[in-house]
Order: structure tokens, then sequence, then C-alpha cells
């Protein structure tokens, strides 16, 4: 964490070498948060990059604090701007969302049935997540997908602790409900009787 | 009944907390008793446990590409002339060639300029007079070496307005030069800044430009 704080404050007098080093450091949940957040591969990347462009120039305002949160509110912020100017364009296609990006992790003795059932599975995790609000799908992304805590998550999101858990309780319901509709792709062990 | 459902949705709306172990101690035991004899609440939360345990089984996805910056990104809060530095470079690069044109334009079309000498009928229309006031050219110089005997020829009121020509038209040819002069230096002048910005202003726009379409690492 030290060496973090070296970084960040190597970045703040334009060091671009050790902003890098922080952008080694978090690019891959950036853009996973992008990825879950907007469901298209190409227009995550973009997320992703503008929010290290947009990290780079605004470096110099970081007051200290937890830096990860910081940069992934930068991301998600890019996401909400990103999801605007799509939804305003409709360049968002229900179809350019089907991606296998979502595809979940399978075993070895998987039949090919099965890897077919748990890609489709993927693509309908993906697209009930398109169907929640943007807030409430960020924060079931931050905490259920990515793992983070309730208190980095409302870092990230800028939202009080309350709203945070209130949010993620309403994404929770609609997304099994969602996954209630399509019970043959789920597992014997996840099925949502 | 409407009291029963209006608790039960209370409950229903912590059960995701409560998967989490985000409740208070006291909230927490009062929603365990009532998980104790209620099933519809425990289904809730054996699907919601479902629901969520899926989706943390969801991957982390390997980066596409490097995110790395290879230069540094224009600020975005810099000042309107560094945010419209490229379009003012266009500008300037357009205004230089319109420049170059028109200037050259004149020089070649002005007298004296890059066509050599004006053709003769042209010298001769701008050093004399023209042909229908020659004879009254010569009537004014035959007036002003004979003034006395004007007074007596029916031109008399022709005669002064001739005569008015011939010294006026004497006494601008040297200021004339001095136009040719001023405009053709002016002419070359604006040659020369019309250059300059081109040379300015292509080269930069075209770094730029190139910078621009790779401006990350692949």
């Amino acid at each position: 964490m030290d060496d973090e704080h070296q970084l960040i404050d190597r970045s703040q007098h334009g060091d671009l070498a050790a902003f890098n080093k922080l952008v080694d450091r978090y690019q891959t949940q950036a853009y996973n948060l992008a990825l879950r957040m907007l469901g298209d591969e190409a227009l995550a990347a973009d997320a992703a990059q503008e929010s290290f462009i947009s990290a780079y120039r605004a470096i110099k305002g970081f007051r200290g604090g937890n830096f990860r949160s910081w940069i992934l509110r930068i991301t998600a912020n890019s996401t909400r701007d990103l999801l605007r100017a799509a939804k305003s364009r409709r360049a968002l296609s229900l179809e350019a969302l089907e991606t296998d990006s979502g595809a979940l992790p399978h075993s070895s003795e998987e039949s090919p049935e099965e890897q077919v059932l748990r890609s489709e599975l993927g693509s309908e995790i993906q697209r009930c997540l398109e169907a929640l609000h943007h807030d409430q799908r960020l924060a079931l992304v931050l905490i259920d997908i990515q793992g983070f805590s309730y208190e980095e998550a409302a870092r990230i999101t800028g939202a009080s602790l309350g709203t945070v858990k209130s949010r993620l309780s309403r994404a929770r319901h609609q997304m099994r409900d969602g996954l209630r509709a399509v019970p043959e792709l789920l597992p014997d062990k996840f099925r949502l009787e | 009944m409407w009291l029963f459902k209006n608790r039960h949705g209370h409950w229903q709306q912590r059960l995701s907390a409560y998967l989490d172990a985000q409740l208070e101690p006291l909230e927490r035991r009062k929603l365990e008793q009532h998980l104790a004899s209620c099933t519809s609440c425990q289904e809730e939360l054996e699907s919601l446990r479902a629901t969520v345990a899926l989706l943390q089984r969801v991957p982390q996805v390997a980066v596409p590409r490097s995110f790395r910056l290879i230069e540094e990104p224009m600020p975005v809060g810099a000042p309107w002339t560094v945010r419209y530095m490229v379009p003012l470079r266009y500008a300037a690069a357009a205004a230089g060639l319109l420049f170059l044109v028109v200037a050259v334009g004149d020089l070649m079309t002005s007298d004296g300029g890059l066509t050599g000498p004006v053709p003769p009928s042209q010298e001769q229309d701008a050093v004399s007079p023209s042909p229908a006031a020659a004879p009254v050219t010569e009537a004014a110089s035959q007036e002003i070496e004979a003034p006395s005997a004007l007074s007596a020829v029916p031109e008399e009121e022709v005669l002064p307005e001739a005569a008015r020509v011939a010294p006026s038209k004497a006494a601008t040819e040297p200021e004339g030069d001095e136009r040719t002069l001023l405009s053709r230096t002016l002419g070359w002048l604006a040659a020369a800044l019309g250059v300059l910005f081109v040379a300015l202003a292509v080269p930069v726009s075209l770094q730029w430009w190139l910078k621009r379409r790779a401006p990350l690492e692949p």
C-alpha cells in the first residue's frame, strides 16, 4: 500500500510510468465493472480507457483515501455516461448485449450440452443485469459479482450504506425473478423454487 | 391479514442484508424468530441465497488489451486557446493559404508585378491621358504657351478644363509610383506570411492527427 501511495504521489507530479503501474493494478476490475454494467466488450473497453484518462487528468485532485474506490467510481460514471449516450443513439440493442463474456466457468467433465447451457446462462444473467436500474445494477455488480464490501460499494457509488443495502436488496429480488423465468438453464443446486 | 402481509414484506426486504450479516443484532434475532415460523420467508431467503451464489460464480474476464496511457492526455479544463488549438491551426492554415492566393494573384495582376512590364497599350493608358483628352491637352499646351490668344476662340469654356487635366496628371505620377512600391511590398509581405502560416500549421496539425489516431498502447 505504501508502494501505491508512492505511485499516486509520482503520478500527481506527472510521472506517467507510475500512473501506468496503477493502471496495470486496477484495469481488470475497471474493465469487468464496465463489462457487467454495459454488456458489450467494445463499449466496456472504451469506458475503462476513458476512466483511466479521466483519472490521470484528475489525479492531482486526489486527496488520499482508497484509490481503488476512486478509480472504480470514475469507471462507474463513465459507464453511466456511455449508457446515456448509447441509449440516446439507440446503439445498444439486445442482440449486441448478448455476449458470451458472462459465461460461467466449466468443469472438465462437462458435456457439450452442459457447455451450451452454461453459455446461455451467462447470457441470461447478463440480460437480467441489463433489466435492472443502473444504480441497482451497480450495487449488485460491485457486491455480488466483484465481491466488494458494502462500505467500499458505498464509497464507489457515492451513496450511503443504507441506500446501498436497499438497492442491493431490490436488485437481488429482481435478478431472482428474472432467473426464475429460465429454470431449465439453472444448475440443480441453484434451482430457485 | 393486511397487518400480516405488511409485516411479511418488512422481513422480506431485510433478507438480503441478513444474508450478508448486515443487520443489527436485535433486528437479526427478530428476523430469525420470524423465519422459524414462516415458510414463505424461508423459501424467499433460500432463493435469494441461490441467486447470490450464482452471481458469485460469474467469472472475472481478462482485459482485451492494456489500458495504459502512452502520452499525457490534454487537460479538460485547459484555457480555450489550448482546447481549440487544433481547430485554430486548421483555420490558420486555411487563412494562410487564402492569403497566399490573394497575394500572389495581386502581384501577378498589378503594375510591375511578377508578370513584368505592363503591355504597351495599358502603359499608354496609365501614363498618357485618354485619346479623347489628347487634342484637348494639345490645346491646353497651346493655351499655356499663348494664353493671350485663347480669349478669342470659341473653346474658351473647354480649355480651362483641359488645362486642369494635364497638370494634375503630371502631379500624380510620382504618387502612383509610391503606391505601386507599397502595393508590391505589402504583396510580398502577405505572401511571406502565408508561407509562414502554412509551414507552421500543416506539420503541427499532421503531427496532432497522427497522435490522435493512436493515443493508446495496443
